[in-house]
This record gives structure tokens, sequence and C-alpha cells, in this order.
């Protein structure tokens, strides 16, 4: 059961009604990930067996052609290889867990968001038989689960993001770059975070997505008032990532604050373009679910 | 320490302003987590460096109206060398006014005490290159320093022991007058201040025509010249009655009849004043009256008959009010007792209805004065008969012993005659030409002339009446008030007076005709000097008509002879400023001298008794075959008493003119220039001052700075808006 977020700001599983909505919904890699729900179109990663699990004995009734051979000409034993069976897709979430994605101005953090994003979509891909797997990351990589397609491995999954809390600062190009060293087969990439780090170390991690021709899709979560800057009189500013505060009179800075904001925003965006990424606004006031509806309606179409 | 407006020290208060507004306006944070740092680290960097400009900037424009509103303070000028007019040393002429309403108020607030203040400030302006004359506008200007002077201290005495004036100030005259002791001044800048109160009576803000000389005087001036009037802005709250006349009905006053005395009041303020008018001769109230008088003119008639013969001062006098120096006017009057007359007859007649002369001397010697009281009987007039020829070699002197002429149908008079006669009216004397049928015209017309000559009409014919039932006609309003009483349209007198033939003649120009016979003049008047000549075209007698043989003929001989007796001026009344001259020959020639009461001997000197009390002697000169003794200064009003000898007391008396003490104020605007003269009027001596600096390209730039600071003082309010909003 996906995760969702109720009025009391409390992330819990998604409802059927909410999921309901998601299942109609298909979600089609665009590019590295050529296959997506089964029947639907034909993969170019066809067949199974490709990742060899583990052995196990022999037992009458399995088909020889799985039986490993050179075990038994060495040990003289009749050992089944085992494989695991394998996916059309493989989705690579990346969850921003830095101390900014835990700003809320309105009813949900950033940090919740991701989690909603994150817990419909690998219902989604799961129920595909796609693989899926999460990081998070702030000022290093927190935590990796491998992709993997099993219901048991969506349970931990889930689990784990209950367990997120905001923390220290943001470095997400370097885990960008990690991830990127560790997938080794093309899959699709997730990213959710308000990439509140150096715009050109996320811009050359994203490169570095597109160079090993993996799909990314690049949710940037942000809230309203760290888009509008909007306030009323004096403020003091507590950092969310590191010690220390900033009292001031944002008034007057605001349009300082917005042109650099914007020029943020804008070395994503064309960065996201020049390398046919998704790149998605999400604003923590707008409804979630219908935010990603729409999105994942105009991939299909773009499809 | 002390304060002298204690309640001042409430503004302290506002000193806690500053703070009240520290604390209201300090900032209140609200707290806001915020991830969105490195964002808000970068809008504060990129401000960083404008705000640090506009904090400079707003430092410097604080400063500069911090440094602006304290140069404002020390009110700084501005001096334009490059005009050249402010080094140039000036010559400055102080012509302060006059008039008695500068007396009006108190102590230092007194208007002339303030216009003392502005000349002793001007003085002590002035630089070791400047000099300064001293003119004083009196009813006419007089100099107080007869050349420019460049002592400092010398000029604070002056101006520091003048006291106010008595007079009407004539201020065109006294700017003329500066204007043409400037003329005198080496300096290369000159500068007139008027020092005034700005009367409109002064001023005569509505009358271009006496300003004319200076605005004559201002165009032909080789060097510029700058005229300001430091104007002291009159008290408007004032109440002021004035006494503006105090004249006697009939010029010449005798002991038989009834004197009037006719007060002109004049009340300049703006309500009803109620005051007490008394009429007194010398210190003896004879008449006391309580008058309510509204704004406006008045007129007060009083009647006394004098007891005595002599000079008398009659003085009106009011209560107190705000203005008290036309409170009093002072009338000096002869009383008569007799009037010497002199007939000079034509032809010796021994007919007594035949001669003009005769009847004429019987006329002016006719009892109607006399009284059952013996010492009543005397007549008023004194008459002394002589023949034509004997006429002639009668001087000067012989002719001031008589106070009227009278011709009785003379043929002629000899030149000399005639110019001892002319000098004679011209002094007061009455000359009377009764015209007959041996009157030669030519020789008259000789002294016909409207400029030189002292006849009053040119004779051209004589005319008999084709009808007899012509009769005299006295027309009123000519200007002879004792002829009034013979207009016949008021009353019957002269209704059977005929006149058969007369002298048809032309009136000089001037000369009024008082009674006319058909279209021709029958009595024709005209003033000379200080006298009046008097022409009658028919006969004194009855040769020509029957007037002489009417009751009329009585009274209109002596009325008409009363007249030409009285001087035009009566001699004792001094205009203010008017020398008094006093003649020691004249007044021995008045009295009767016997061998108990022999003739005496002139005395080296006089003493004049000034009006506040104090005594000069006077000495006599002889001049022109008189002894007489002058005094020049006669501004202060009042009684002028003067003592020779054993002979009786003489007493001149001087008012403040008529109409000086209205105290209506000139309608002007600070700095503007006056409508008559190229005079700017300041209100003031800060405004002179101001003027002086605009004139010698001196700006005060007290004003503009203060603005300034205030432009700097908004744009410093705009940028600190503009830097937190």
């Amino acid at each position: 059961m996906p995760l969702v977020a109720t009025d009391a700001g409390q992330i819990t599983r998604m409802d059927a009604r909410s999921l309901a909505a998601f299942r109609q919904l298909e979600l089609l890699a665009h590019t590295v990930v050529e296959g997506m729900v089964t029947g639907l179109h034909t993969s170019p990663f066809k067949g199974f067996a490709i990742e060899f699990d583990e052995h196990r004995p022999y037992v009458a009734g399995d088909d020889l052609k799985h039986l490993d051979w050179k075990i038994l000409a060495r040990k003289d034993r009749m050992y089944i290889k085992q494989y695991e069976e394998d996916t059309s897709m493989r989705a690579h979430f990346v969850l921003d867990t830095s101390g900014s994605m835990g700003y809320r101005s309105a009813k949900y953090s950033k940090l919740d968001i991701g989690r909603v994003i994150v817990g419909t979509m690998s219902y989604l891909l799961l129920n595909q038989m796609d693989a899926v797997g999460l990081t998070t990351c702030s000022e290093k990589t927190d935590l990796y689960l491998p992709p993997r397609s099993t219901r048991k491995h969506y349970k931990r999954l889930m689990d784990a993001m209950e367990a997120l809390r905001p923390r220290e600062g943001t470095h997400l190009g370097e885990t960008l770059h990690e991830l990127a060293l560790r997938i080794k087969r093309r899959a699709l990439v997730v990213i959710i975070s308000d990439c509140f780090d150096d715009p050109d170390q996320i811009r050359l991690a994203l490169n570095h997505f597109a160079h090993r021709r993996h799909e990314v899709i690049l949710f940037h979560v942000l809230d309203r008032r760290e888009l509008t800057f909007e306030f009323d009189g004096p403020t003091r500013f507590d950092d969310l990532e590191a010690e220390g505060h900033r009292e001031l009179d944002p008034r007057p800075l605001r349009k300082a604050y917005l042109k650099a904001f914007e020029a943020h925003r804008d070395i994503l965006r064309r960065t996201c373009h020049e390398r046919r990424i998704d790149y998605e606004l999400i604003l923590t006031d707008e409804p979630i679910e219908r935010r990603l509806a729409r999105y994942l309606v105009e991939r299909l179409k773009r499809k | 320490m002390m304060f002298l407006a204690p309640w001042l020290l409430l503004g302290t208060v506002l000193g806690g302003l500053p703070i009240v507004i520290h604390l209201l306006n300090r900032p209140r944070y609200q707290v806001e987590p915020w991830g969105a740092m490195r964002f808000l680290e970068e809008a504060l960097n990129r401000r960083s460096k404008r705000i640090r400009i506009q904090h400079i900037l707003l430092m410097i424009l604080r400063a500069l109206v911090l440094v602006l509103f304290a140069l404002a303070l020390s009110r700084p000028v501005w001096r334009a060398e490059n005009i050249g007019a402010a080094g140039q040393p000036t010559t400055l002429a102080l012509v302060f006014d006059g008039s008695y309403t500068l007396r009006q108020g108190e102590h230092r607030a007194q208007a002339f005490e303030r216009a003392r203040q502005t000349a002793l400030e001007l003085v002590d302006e002035m630089r070791e290159q400047d000099n300064a004359l001293v003119i004083w506008a009196g009813n006419r200007p007089r100099a107080l320093t007869p050349r420019p002077v460049f002592n400092k201290a010398e000029l604070r005495r002056l101006i520091e022991t003048l006291e106010p004036g008595w007079e009407k100030a004539d201020l065109p005259r006294a700017v003329e007058h500066a204007q043409w002791m400037l003329e005198a001044s080496t300096l290369p800048r000159h500068r007139v201040v008027v020092l005034s109160d700005g009367r409109a009576g002064t001023w005569v803000p509505d009358d271009p025509h006496p300003w004319r000389g200076v605005r004559a005087r201002m165009e032909d001036r080789r060097l510029p010249l700058h005229l300001y009037a430091v104007l002291q802005a009159p008290d408007e709250d004032i109440h002021n009655l004035a006494i503006t006349d105090l004249r006697s009905r009939f010029p010449l006053l005798d002991v038989h009849r009834e004197a009037t005395f006719v007060v002109d009041l004049h009340n300049h303020g703006p309500e009803p004043i109620e005051k007490t008018l008394t009429l007194s001769v010398g210190e003896t109230p004879v008449d006391r009256r309580v008058l309510t008088l509204p704004p406006g003119r008045h007129t007060e008639t009083f009647v006394h008959r004098f007891e005595e013969a002599g000079t008398f001062a009659v003085r009106a006098e009011l209560s107190e009010d705000d203005l008290p120096e036309d409170n009093l006017r002072v009338l000096a009057v002869e009383v008569l007792r007799r009037v010497p007359v002199l007939i000079v007859e034509g032809a010796d007649e021994p007919d007594p209805f035949a001669s003009d002369a005769t009847l004429l001397h019987w006329a002016l010697e006719a009892g109607s004065q006399t009284g059952p009281d013996a010492e009543e009987t005397e007549a008023l007039f004194a008459v002394t008969r002589i023949p034509a020829t004997e006429f002639d070699v009668m001087g000067p002197a012989q002719l001031r012993a008589y106070q009227s002429v009278i011709f009785a149908n003379v043929t002629s008079i000899s030149r000399e005659s005639a110019r001892a006669l002319e000098a004679f009216v011209r002094n007061g004397g009455g000359v009377l030409l009764g015209l007959g049928s041996r009157v030669e015209a030519a020789a008259w017309n000789d002294f016909a002339d409207a400029e030189r000559g002292w006849i009053p009409a040119e004779l051209l014919e004589r005319v008999e009446a084709a009808d007899e039932s012509l009769h005299p006609v006295f027309p009123a309003g000519v200007g002879l008030e004792v002829l009034d009483q013979f207009d016949v349209s008021q009353t019957r007198t002269l209704r059977d007076a005929r006149v058969e033939r007369h002298w048809r003649t032309r009136p000089v120009e001037g000369a009024l005709v008082a009674a006319q016979v058909g279209e021709d003049p029958l009595l024709t008047v005209r003033r000379v000097g200080e006298g009046m000549t008097a022409m009658w075209t028919g006969t004194l007698g009855l040769e020509w008509g029957n007037l002489a043989a009417t009751p009329d003929f009585v009274p209109l001989m002596q009325n008409l002879v009363f007249q030409l007796s009285s001087r035009v001026v009566p001699p004792i009344n001094l205009a203010q400023g008017e020398p008094l001259v006093y003649s020691w020959s004249r007044a021995v020639a008045r009295l009767t001298f016997s061998e108990e009461n022999p003739r005496p001997e002139a005395p080296a000197e006089v003493t004049l008794v000034r009006p506040d009390g104090s005594e000069i002697a006077l000495p006599l000169i002889r001049r022109q075959g008189e002894q007489i003794a002058t005094a020049e200064e006669t501004f202060r009003p009042g009684i002028y008493t003067l003592r020779a000898g054993d002979l009786p007391e003489r007493v001149y008396a001087v008012n403040v003119p008529a109409e000086a003490g209205d105290l209506t104020g000139m309608t002007f605007r600070d700095g503007q220039e006056a409508d008559t003269a190229p005079i700017h009027l300041r209100e003031g001596g800060e405004g002179l001052r101001e003027a002086i600096r605009a004139e010698t390209g001196i700006r005060d730039l007290t004003t503009w700075l203060a603005m300034l600071a205030l432009i700097l003082l908004v744009s410093e309010m705009w940028v600190a808006w503009r830097s937190t909003s």
C-alpha cells in the first residue's frame, strides 16, 4: 500500500480510491526502458533468467534445461539453477531528505510530497512487475535499496520511507553521481528533490545519467512561499540545513531573491530540456494526486 | 538660570518623541524555519552592494540636511562681487518723517522711537567709507547735517537727540531735498531711506502731483539712486478726535460786537467719541460743551464778546485721547477798540450832501455801535480825512498808521503814492476805491495789471442807466461773509437803492465781483498780498444814485471797510515753522502817545516765551526803516508770547496743521513700489535690509538653504522608503 498525505499531515498508506485513480494510468518509459506493462508493448529486453539468483537441489519434475551441468560434472550432484524473475523496467527513486525538504508553509512539507510521489509511482511500477529501488540522500547517500519487483521489497521500501526524517544539508549532485555509477543497467531514475544544491553539480549529475542512457524524471518539489518569497514584515530565518539564522526584512530582498531563485530553476529547466529529462515542478499546496495524474497522462500522450 | 517663557519648556517633552518612535518601530521578527537559505544569502549578497550605496547616499543626504539647516540658521548671504555694488562707498540720506502722528504710542513702542531705532541700526551698519545725511521732513525740509557725515558716533548723537515732530510732513519735498543734497556727494552710490509711519495724509498715495519733482530728479540723475521707505505699521485701533481749525468768523474783532468762533473737529477713528470741548480766552474758560461725535468732520460755533481791546489767545481744547497733540488749537486775535481809516477826498466840497467823503465819514462814524454806556459811544472807526494833494506826499510810514485807505472820487494819485499804497496793501492794509465823475480812468488803469497791479478792475467807460430802476445786487457766497446780509434774495435790504450811473469795468483775473448793477460789476474785490482792495463803480455819495441816502448805506460801508481793514492772514497766527517777525515800529505806530504817555525808546532786545515756558531773547535789528525781531523756530504748537519793554504783550499762536492728525494708514504691500514715486515701501527695518541686500547684489540665502534642506529631507525619506520597500 503506498503512502498518502492526510489532512492531519501524517503519511499513511494510500487508500484504495487513490490507488484506483493511479491504476488507470500507465507509466511508459520514454527512451531507455522501452517496454512497460506486459501486453501493451513489445519489450526489447525479452525473456527471463537474465539475473541468476540461487541454486537448489534438483527435485523430480524439474526441467532439466535449468540443471547446472558444471556442478554435476564437478561434484556429481544435481542442482537446479534458479533465476530471478526479470522485469520490463527498473526504476530508481532518489528522494532528497535534506533539512530543507522538511520546510512547510502550508499543510505538507516537501518531504511529505516526496513520499507520496515515491509510494504512488512505486506501487504502479510494481503492479506492472517492474523493479523499484530507492535512494535517500542528504549530505550523503543515507539509504540505498536496490530495485526489486517483489511485494516483500515493496513493504520494505514503504517501511523505510515511513522512517525518513529530514536531516542535514544537501549534496544532491554528489549523490546522483554515485548513483549513476552504481546503476549498471539502463533504468528509469526518478529524482524528487527541491534541488537546493549547487546547480552546476546537479547539471553534471543529470548529464551523467543521460550519458549512461538512463531516463530521468526530475520532480522539483517546492513550497509556494519559496517560489514567491512573500512575507509581511521582519523575519528571522532559521536555517533548516545548518546552524544559524538571519534576521532581516525580506520585503526589500524579494526581487533579488526571486532573481536568484529563477536563475537556479532556469539552469535546471534548461539542463532537463537539453537532456530530454522530464522536469516537473510540484508545489506542496497543490493536490498531489491530480498533479501526478496529469503528468502521467501527458507522458502517456507523448509516448 | 531662569526662563522667560517657562511654558515653552513643555516643548522638551518632544525630546521623548524619537524614543517613542524608536520603540514603536522596533522590528518584531516572526520566526521562519527556512530551507532556501542559499538564495537568501545570494539575494543579500546581490543587494548588499546596492544597500551600501543607499546607505552612503542616505548618510550624505542626512549630513547635508543638517549642514544646510545649520547654514540656514546662521543667515548666510551671498555677495555678488562681480556686480561691484556691494563694496562701493555709499551715501545714505535718512529722511525722518516729522509728522506729529509719529508721536502715537508710548516709549519704545512709539512710532518715532521705532523709526529712530531703524535709523541707528542703519548707521551702525555703515562702513568706514560710507557717510550719511539726516534730513527732517517737516512742513518744509530741513537738513540736520549740512553735508554728509562719516563719523558714526556723531550721527548717533544727532539721531538720539531728535524729538518727534509737531508738523505735517511734506515728504515729497523732503525726498526731493535729499536727492538734491545727494547730488553733492562724491561717493558712487546713493541711497535715500524715509522713516515714516506711512500715513496716507503725508504720503498722498493717490496724488502723483506732489511727487513729480522726485520723479524728475530720478530721471535726471547721473548716478543711480535707490529710494526706500521704512513704514512702521500704524496702530489701526486708535481713537483720535482732532481740532482741525479754530477761526473767527470775522477776521477783525472789536469790543463793540460779539465775536463768533468756529471750531472744526474731525473724528479720525472708526467709532463715535464723547469728549469735552472747552473754549477759553487766555486762561479763562468761557464755554464748555460735552460732545458725542460720530466719525467724520464736525463744526461747533462759540460766541464771545470781548470787553477790552488787545491781543488775546483764544483756545479750543478737547479732553485727552490717543493723540493729544491735536486736541488744542489756539487762535491769536487782535481786538480793537478803534479802526484807523484814512479817507482821501477827490474835491473839497462845502456841501456835505454833495461830498462823497463827508457822507462816507458820517456813515463810518454813525452811532449804530454806540450804547447808553458813555464808554461805548466811541465809534469803531477813527476816520481821518485828507485831500488828494496831501495824500500824494504821504510816505509808507504814515500809511502804516491806518488799516484802510478810502478814495472818494479821486481823479488820480502819483506813482510814488501808488507804490507806497501797494506796499501798504501787500502788508495787510485795505483800499476802497470809490469812483465818480472826477475819476480819470487812464490814470487808475495803470495799476490794474493782473500781476503787477493792485486795483481790482480796469475802468472802461461811464454808463448812464437807461432804466432808473436799476439797483445793486449782492450775490451770496462770493467769500465776503460781512456782505452776505445784503443778499437781496434773502432780505429786503437795498430794495430802495438806485444806481443811476456807474463806471463799466473789467475785473482783473482773480478778482471777485461782490455786487452788480445790471450786467456790470458794482463792487469788485481783489486780494493783494495780505491785504485787499475794492472798487465801487458808482459813487460813495449821492451824485450817481441814492444809495448813500438809504439806511443800508451805513452797515454796508462799515462792513465793507471792516472787511478791508482785516488782513487776509491774521498777522499773529503763524503757520508751523513760519518765522515769527515782530516789528517794534508797527507796534508803536498803533499806539497813541501823549505828554503823559510819551513814545518809548526801542529796547535792544525783546523776550519770547515759548509754549513750553522757556524764554529766549530776540535782538531788535533795524531793517528797511523798521526795528524787527525774528524767531526762526516756531515748530512747536502753542502760544508764543512776545514781551517788548512796556508795550502790551503780543500773542502768537502756532497750531498743528489741519488734518495732520489723520491716522489713516497708506495701503501698501511690503516690498511694493509706491504708486506715485519710485520708492520701495518696506514694513520695518528687516524688510529694508533685505531690499538693500538685493540692491547691492547681496542675497540672503536663508530661505534657499532652508528650502534645499527640506527638499533633501524629502529625498532622504524617499530613499529610505525605497530601501525598505
